[in-house]
Formats: C-alpha cells, sequence, structure tokens
C-alpha cells in the first residue's frame, strides 16, 4: 500500500515542489527579500543611488567582474581538456585522478589561500624558479596574476566536475565514425564531440563565474589594494561600519548585474542546452539562432582541419591534465610541510621539523566534536540538497521557457549572494522560526549552499540521458520508483556521485552561515579552524588538513582493496 | 656551586610540601564554605574571540573567577559575526563581550549594543585608570599600540613614521591594514610633519595624498587581519609593516625573530562590556571587575602583551616583561594615544573613503 502511493507519480511530484518550496522559501526567498526590504531605505532607493553615484564602489563592479571572467576563462582552458584526459584515461587510474582533483576540498580553503602566499611569495617556487631562470621576478602576491592562480585552483574543480560527467555520456565511437567519413579529428571534435559536452563547458562556466564574483578571503589575503572585491566591501560595511542597508543595497545590486548578465548571454548561447532541451524548430527566434550556431560551427570546423598538432589532440589535453593536478596539489604538499613547522607560523620549516602542532590538535577533544557535527551536518545537508536538486533539474528539462528560467533562477541564486547576506538573512528568517543552534536547521540552511552544485551537475547529467528509457521501462510494466532505482541511478551514476560528493564537501567548508546558525552548542570544523586563527594563525589548521587528507587517502585505498578482493572473489567463483 | 643548589631545591622542596598541605587543607574544607560563594549556580555567557588569548583567559581568569564565585562561564568564541542581527532582533548572545577595541566598542555603543552599570565605572575609578577610560559602558583592561614592525634584525629599523615612508632609505615592501583606516591616517600625518598634539581633527585629505605617495614608491602589501600581518612578516613578505604590538610581542615569544619599535607607535585601549538582553548582568560585572584585578592584568599581560589599562597593576609585572609593554615608562612617552571619541565621530564617511583610496 505505502509502496504504491510512494510509486503514485503526481504524490512524488507533489512531495517534490512541497519539499522543493519549504527550502527555497524558507532558506533564500524570505532571506533575499528581507536584504532587499533592508537595502530599499528612506527616502526609497536612495541608497542605490548612492551606490550608483559612487565611482569608487562602480569601479570595484567593474574590477569584481573582470576577476571573474578571467578566473572563469583561466579554469575553462585548463580545465575542458583536463576534462577530456579524464575520459579517455584507464579506468583504473580515473577514480585515482577524479580523487586527486577533489582532495583540496578537505583542508580548509584558509590554509590553502596561505599555501598559496607562500607558493608565490618572494621565498616561493615562482620567484625561485624565476630566479633560477635568471629573471628578475618579484613576489606574485598582491598582484592580480597572483590571484587568478590561486582563484584557480580554489575554483578549478566546479569547472571540470560537470564537463567530464557530460563527456562521459559521448560515445567515443562517433569520432571513429566521423573521422571514417573523412573528417580531420578538429574537424569532427568541433562538429561532432564539442556540442555534446557544450552542456557541461555551460555549467562549469555558469558556477566558477558566479562563485568568483562571491569570493572575499581569498582576495583578501592575495590580492593587493586593486583587488578589493564588492563582496569584501560587502563585509566591511557590516561588521566595521554596521551599515546593514548600504551593504544590503550592494548585494541586491550585484545579483541585479548577474541577472543582466545571463540575460545577456542567453542571447547569445542557449542556456536551455545546459539542460539537453532539443530545440524546437516552431521557435522561429530559437531556430533563428540555432541556424547562425550552424554556420558559426561550419566556420569554426574549417578553421579547425587546418589546425597543426591536431593528431596530438589527446597529448595536449594529457598536459592540461597535469598542469590542473599540480595547480590543485601544490598547496597541498605545502599545507602537509607546514604542519611540521616547529614555530607559529604559516610558513615552510627552515628550522627543523618538529610534532608539536600534531600533539596540540590529537590533544584537543574539540577538534574530534567539531569533525564528527562537520560530517553529521554534511551527510544531512547532501541528502536534502540532492532530492531538491535531483528533482528540480528533472522538472527543469520538461518545463516550459518561463517555469525553467524560474526554476533555473531560484537554484542557482544561492551562490550568486554573497554569503555573508545570505547568512544575515537566513539568520533573520530562523531567529523568527527559533532555529538556532539547531543541527537539522543548519543541514537546511547548507542545503541552500549545496543546492547550485547538485542542481547544476544533475541538470547536465540529465541532458545526456535519454527519457525514453523511462517510457520504455514503464512500457515493459515497471512503476516509477523501480524505473528510477533501475535505470536512471545506473545511468547517471557518474552525476549522481559527483554532485552528492560536492554538496558533501561544500557543507563540510561551510563557515559563515554556520557561523550565525549554529551557536556555541553546535561547532563544525570550519568554525573551530575560524575561531583558533582569528587571533593567530598557527600550523595547527595545516595538521587538521593533513590529517583529514590522510583519513580520506585511507578510506579511499581502502574501498579500492575491498573492490579488488571482492572482484577477485567474484572472478574465482 | 653545587652543594648551593641543593640546599636551595630542598628548601624549595620544604615550601612546596608545604603549599600542598595548605592545599589540601583547603580541599578539604571547601564543602563547608561552599554556600558562601556569591555567585553559586549562576551562569555566566562570555561572547568572545577564540586563539591563544582566549587560552589565556580561560586559564587567568574564567578557572579561578569559576572557583571564587561559583558561577559557571559558558564560552562562545565565534564573536562577533552575529552580534548586530542578534541584538536588534532580540536574540540573547552573551552576558557580557570581551577582546574588542575602546574604538569598536564607543562605535557599537553608540548603536545601543551594551547595557550601562554605574559599577563599572566604579571598578575603572578604584583602580584609577587614566581618563577617560572610567566609562559606564564599558570596562577598559588592557592597551596596546600600533606600532613600525620589521622582518628581523637584518634590516634597518625605522625610527619613525617619517623613516617608514623612507623608501630609499629603508627599501622593501611595506604592510598596511585592511579592515580599518584606524591609526594608518595618523601615521600619514606624523610622517608628513604634523605634531603629535595637533593631529585631531585629521586633515583627511592630506593623510590620503601621504598614503598614495607610499603606495607609488613601493610594494603595498594590505593585510587582512593581526593574523596575517605576523605571517608576512615572518615569512619576509613585508619588510616592514604597521603591526599590533601584543602580537609582534607573542611572536617574538614564539621563536618568530621579527622586530619592532614602539616609537612613534599608536596607543589604543582593549575590553569588554555588558551585552544588551543580558541575563546575568550582575554575573557580568563579577567577571569584568576580576578580569580587572591587578594581579590578573599582570599575569595576563605576560601571557600575551596586552599591557594593563592602569598603572597599580603594570607595576606587578615581571621584571622580564615590564620593559616590552607598551606602556612601560620608557615606552609611554615615545607613543601617540589614539582619539577613540574623534574616531567614533567619523568612522562611517573615513571607512568608505578608505575602501575606495584602496580601489584607486
Amino acid at each position: 500500500m505505502q509502496s504504491a502511493r510512494f510509486n503514485s507519480p503526481a504524490v512524488t511530484t507533489w512531495a517534490g515542489w512541497g519539499l522543493s518550496t519549504l527550502l527555497l522559501v524558507i532558506v533564500f526567498i524570505a532571506p533575499l527579500l528581507l536584504v532587499t526590504w533592508r537595502s530599499l531605505g528612506d527616502p526609497l532607493f536612495q541608497n542605490y543611488v548612492a551606490v550608483a553615484q559612487s565611482e569608487a564602489i562602480q569601479a570595484i563592479m567593474v574590477r569584481t567582474i573582470r576577476l571573474g571572467l578571467i578566473v572563469t576563462l583561466a579554469c575553462a582552458v585548463l580545465g575542458y581538456p583536463a576534462a577530456y584526459a579524464l575520459v579517455r584515461v584507464d579506468p583504473r587510474w580515473r577514480t585515482l585522478l577524479l580523487a586527486a582533483i577533489m582532495l583540496p576540498f578537505l583542508s580548509s580553503y584558509l590554509v590553502r589561500t596561505y599555501g598559496w602566499i607562500a607558493i608565490l611569495g618572494n621565498n616561493g617556487l615562482f620567484a625561485g624558479i624565476g630566479g633560477w631562470l635568471g629573471w628578475s621576478t618579484t613576489s606574485l602576491t598582491g598582484t592580480l596574476s597572483g590571484l587568478v592562480v590561486a582563484m584557480t585552483h580554489m575554483l578549478l574543480p566546479l569547472m571540470i566536475m560537470p564537463i567530464f560527467t557530460s563527456m562521459s555520456a559521448i560515445d567515443n565511437r562517433q569520432m571513429l565514425a566521423c573521422q571514417s567519413l573523412g573528417a580531420g579529428p578538429a574537424e569532427s571534435f568541433v562538429r561532432v564531440y564539442f556540442p555534446q559536452s557544450l552542456p557541461g563547458l555551460l555549467s562549469g562556466i555558469l558556477l566558477v563565474f558566479i562563485l568568483s564574483l562571491g569570493f572575499f578571503i581569498t582576495p583578501a589575503l592575495i590580492g593587493g589594494a586593486r583587488e578589493t572585491t564588492l563582496s569584501q566591501v560587502i563585509y566591511m560595511f557590516i561588521n566595521e561600519l554596521f551599515d546593514w542597508k548600504r551593504s544590503s543595497s550592494l548585494a541586491v545590486g550585484l545579483l541585479l548585474v548577474i541577472i543582466i548578465l545571463f540575460v545577456v548571454a542567453s542571447r547569445v548561447v542557449d542556456l536551455g542546452m545546459m539542460f539537453g532541451v532539443r530545440r524546437g524548430t516552431t521557435d522561429t527566434r530559437r531556430s533563428g539562432r540555432a541556424a547562425r550556431t550552424g554556420r558559426l560551427t561550419t566556420i569554426i570546423a574549417r578553421a579547425a582541419a587546418g589546425l597543426p598538432l591536431q593528431h596530438h589532440g589527446l597529448g595536449l589535453c594529457r598536459v592540461a591534465l597535469g598542469l590542473s593536478l599540480v595547480v590543485l596539489l601544490l598547496p597541498l604538499v605545502y599545507v602537509l610541510l607546514v604542519s611540521f613547522q616547529p614555530l607559529r607560523l604559516l610558513a615552510l620549516p627552515t628550522e627543523g621539523l618538529s610534532l608539536n602542532w600534531y600533539r596540540t590538535v590529537l590533544g584537543k577533544s574539540e577538534w574530534y566534536d567539531a569533525t564528527l557535527n562537520s560530517i553529521a551536518v554534511a551527510g544531512l545537508a547532501t541528502l536534502i540538497a540532492f532530492t531538491i536538486g535531483l528533482f528540480l533539474a528533472t522538472r527543469a528539462r520538461t518545463a516550459s521557457g518561463i517555469l525553467r528560467s524560474i526554476i533555473t533562477t531560484l537554484a542557482l541564486g544561492p551562490i550568486a549572494l554573497p554569503v555573508i547576506v545570505l547568512a544575515l538573512g537566513i539568520y533573520a528568517v530562523f531567529i523568527q522560526l527559533g532555529w538556532t543552534g539547531n543541527i537539522f536547521a543548519l543541514a537546511f540552511a547548507h542545503a541552500i549552499v549545496a543546492l547550485p552544485y547538485v542542481f547544476t551537475n544533475m541538470a547536465n547529467g540529465l541532458a545526456g540521458y535519454d527519457t525514453t528509457l523511462d517510457q520504455a521501462a514503464s512500457s515493459l510494466g515497471a512503476r516509477p520508483w523501480t524505473s528510477f532505482r533501475r535505470i536512471k541511478v545506473p545511468v547517471l551514476r557518474t552525476s549522481i556521485v559527483t554532485a552528492c560528493v560536492l554538496a558533501f564537501l561544500i557543507s563540510f567548508d561551510e563557515l559563515v552561515i554556520t557561523l550565525f546558525i549554529a551557536g556555541p552548542a553546535l561547532p563544525t570544523l570550519p568554525v573551530r579552524m575560524w575561531a583558533a586563527t582569528s587571533q593567530n594563525i598557527s600550523p595547527e589548521l595545516a595538521v587538521v588538513g593533513t590529517l583529514l587528507t590522510l583519513l580520506v587517502l585511507v578510506a579511499f585505498g581502502a574501498i579500492r582493496l575491498f573492490d579488488r578482493r571482492r572482484r577477485a572473489a567474484h572472478h574465482a567463483s | 656551586m653545587k652543594a648551593k643548589l641543593q640546599v636551595c631545591s630542598r628548601r624549595v622542596r620544604a615550601v612546596l610540601v608545604g603549599l600542598a598541605v595548605i592545599g589540601a587543607a583547603t580541599a578539604w574544607t571547601e564543602p563547608a564554605t561552599a554556600q558562601k560563594k556569591p555567585l553559586e549556580g549562576q551562569q555566566v555567557v562570555l561572547y568572545t574571540f577564540g586563539g591563544t588569548q582566549l587560552e589565556t583567559t580561560r586559564e587567568l581568569v574564567i578557572k579561578p573567577f569559576e572557583q571564587e564565585t561559583g558561577a559557571k562561564v559558558i564560552v562562545d568564541d565565534s564573536c562577533c559575526q552575529r552580534l548586530q542581527a542578534a541584538l536588534e532582533s532580540g536574540q540573547f548572545i552573551g552576558d557580557v563581550i570581551v577582546g574588542l577595541d575602546r574604538g569598536g566598542m564607543l562605535a557599537r555603543d553608540a548603536q545601543g549594543m551594551f547595557i550601562h552599570d554605574p559599577r563599572l565605572e566604579k571598578i575603572a575609578r578604584d583602580h584609577k585608570a587614566p581618563e577617560p577610560y572610567p566609562s559606564k559602558a564599558m570596562l577598559i583592561l588592557h592597551s596596546y599600540s600600533y606600532v613600525i614592525g620589521a622582518k628581523d634584525q637584518s634590516v634597518p629599523m625605522p625610527k619613525n613614521w617619517a623613516e617608514f615612508w623612507d623608501v630609499a632609505k629603508f627599501p622593501g615592501a611595506r604592510g598596511l591594514i585592511r579592515i580599518n583606516p584606524t591609526v594608518q591616517l595618523e601615521a600619514a600625518l606624523v610622517a608628513d610633519g604634523v605634531k603629535g598634539d595637533a593631529l585631531y581633527p585629521l586633515d583627511v585629505d592630506r593623510a590620503f595624498k601621504k598614503l598614495t605617495d607610499l603606495r607609488k614608491s613601493t610594494k603595498i602589501i594590505i593585510n587582512a587581519s593581526g593574523a596575517d600581518m605576523i605571517n608576512n612578516l615572518g615569512t619576509g613578505e613585508t619588510t616592514y609593516a604597521i603591526t599590533y604590538s601584543n602580537r609582534a610581542f607573542l611572536a617574538r615569544k614564539d621563536g618568530i625573530k621579527i622586530n619592532f619599535t614602539y616609537d612613534d607607535g599608536f596607543l589604543v585601549g582593549n575590553g569588554g562590556a555588558i551585552l544588551k538582553g543580558a541575563k546575568n548582568v550582575d554575573g557580568a560585572v563579577a567577571f569584568l571587575e576580576y578580569h580587572a584585578r591587578p594581579d590578573v592584568l599582570a599575569r595576563f599581560a605576560e601571557r600575551t602583551g596586552m599591557a594593563p589599562a592602569y598603572p597599580a597593576s603594570a607595576a606587578l609585572i615581571a621584571p622580564e616583561y615590564r620593559s616590552m609593554m607598551p606602556t612601560a615608562p620608557e615606552n609611554i612617552g615615545k607613543q601617540h594615544i589614539v582619539n577613540d571619541e574623534y574616531w567614533q565621530q567619523n568612522f562611517k564617511v573615513l571607512g568608505q573613503k578608505w575602501v575606495e583610496w584602496m580601489a584607486q
């Protein structure tokens, strides 16, 4: 009886809408309205007028967007070929490489930022290589290029993962077919491969661009004065000037700019592609755009056909993958080395090694408690975000244009708001509901931050999913739940795993909202790290980062070993 | 020599045994006197920052305070992100807040975040705290200084702000502080030749112009936090930086070889207050009263470099640390005093100008 009811599509759909609405209203729409309301001021819009008239704010806004574009470009140029190399690599190595790409998320971004300061700095690797080559290089900290490298490190996994998911779904025999029909590698790539991987690329670009606009800790630490981002200004207005209203108006302004950029972008590229939507021929505007895109593709394909090095494509992609891994893992090597630093200094140990900080960390029960709290919250948040993200992505795919835009905006919106503003909004709403200091409330709030990652990855996975499979299953008598479990889950395995792992890690690393919602009763790992460093930074953070990384590597190794044994046993029987 | 040492240590041992006996005896009789503890069964919620300062506070203030009064202190070390939002919506966040600068407290007091209590002023007056510290709104516990720091002994030490600005004589990257322009405008004016007693009201345009000069003449690193400023000095990323004296003191204690001078420093006060919505105002006052005791502040200073806010306590600091304090007689005359009232009145405008200057 129970399962019959669960199997009824109408009930599942209504439950999905209900849950999604609940989450979005409480943790996103209501906080956003509150922030907007506060930003209006009296007389109306005075804060916006002040913001619009400030030349400094305009300059900062332009620079923030420019920084976002540069970082997004860097991530795409590095991430796209890296994802291709990943798809083509031996499956035995692939899982290991994917894990390596996600590994940086486990050490707090604060430590990794300090890692970059050291790597880019005076005595760092870059200056060293430059000096060895005889260049008069100086420190890259406090420069735009240094900041771009560090931010690329932070955001690259979010570019690689959706592209990888998209590419995994492409049948490589298509390329062979192309070439047997006479197209060179470059031409078949442009005409056949690239269009199919485009949903992943678009998802990655969206995520990375929006997130880069909200960055403030990394630019504050690595960027010079000129790299002051809008989020830093918002943070300063709130924390130092107690100016809620102006900071709210800046946040809403940033959101408006992002929406405008979206609208402009959607006139150039069909964002519906992200969901694998087939263009309807009845829509003349769309078919016009499709024709234009087609003509463009032809031009590029013809140009590409004459490209040198096109037969070495895979090799070049492997170079990009190697470079990506260096960018991603370099700070972790640094974190490992710093954990043996005898002094209270986040720098490479030049005067001997010490296990002091390991003793300090292992002797404090608060680190264990915090780790357990973090795992519990992240687990719950992943569950909520995945359920809702999958539902919304499924709906977005079949919905009409307007509804799809609404769903997309709402599902991606949470990362478009600077997190400090979202945190203030959520906190104000939770106070009304009496929800502070409660693990479920915290998980609910984390779910909204994780939702965009789940949504983009699932949307992009579903883009390559053939819905006729569902129809076939249902015609064979499978109920929705059965067809979901037996068909959708296996086919979408990569997307699901990516979405869940990302959601988990995002929640695991979340600091700002947690500071507001958790209270003293529920400290998570980032909150502990933050409290430990708010006065003076110590290698304790590096130790915690190293231990977490080791823990995951051990768990990963154990799973591989177990898998191999099981497979061996399977073969033996 | 050896024999003498032996005797000495035997005597020490005897004293220790004696102390232990007395201690045990006191512990034995404790149940009988327990009822006399003034705050037995009460709870005081402390909202503050984490880090070594809190570790020291736990050891030197919280524990003995709990033993003496019978109160239980609950610590929330996530200050101060949600403070304003919580107080505005009437949410309880703590009874007492500790660790804020006087300027920051004046600004928060102007927002109505603190409960005024005449007992706070009385405590300050009883300890003969200097003007303008005694106040109903807050209790100033320590003072520290914004000083010139250098990466180590190998580079010459600028003796004043004019030299800090002199890139030809003192080459290298300079570290400034991102979070607000306090002291940096004053330093710029002093570097430009303004006398210390003629600083206020600040000639803001002149100060920003002088800062722009520095920026044009060398590389500037804008430190995001105090931790950052020490780390960048310690790793040599900045050769010279505007530094908090207590952080520099701690770094030196931790074996990091940075250098600093009190010459031309700027003194500021730091302390605590009773939070609006406090559930235990008496407990909060008792906690602050305990924290402000001369011996407590002196021990605190030896550990953290935060000097006591009044002379009677500074006199109790162990000799090897006394001269390292910003308030030591040989240091205090070299420094200026930040006019917190001026900053509180002008912070909004100046904070905004600072953002604009950085973005230029």
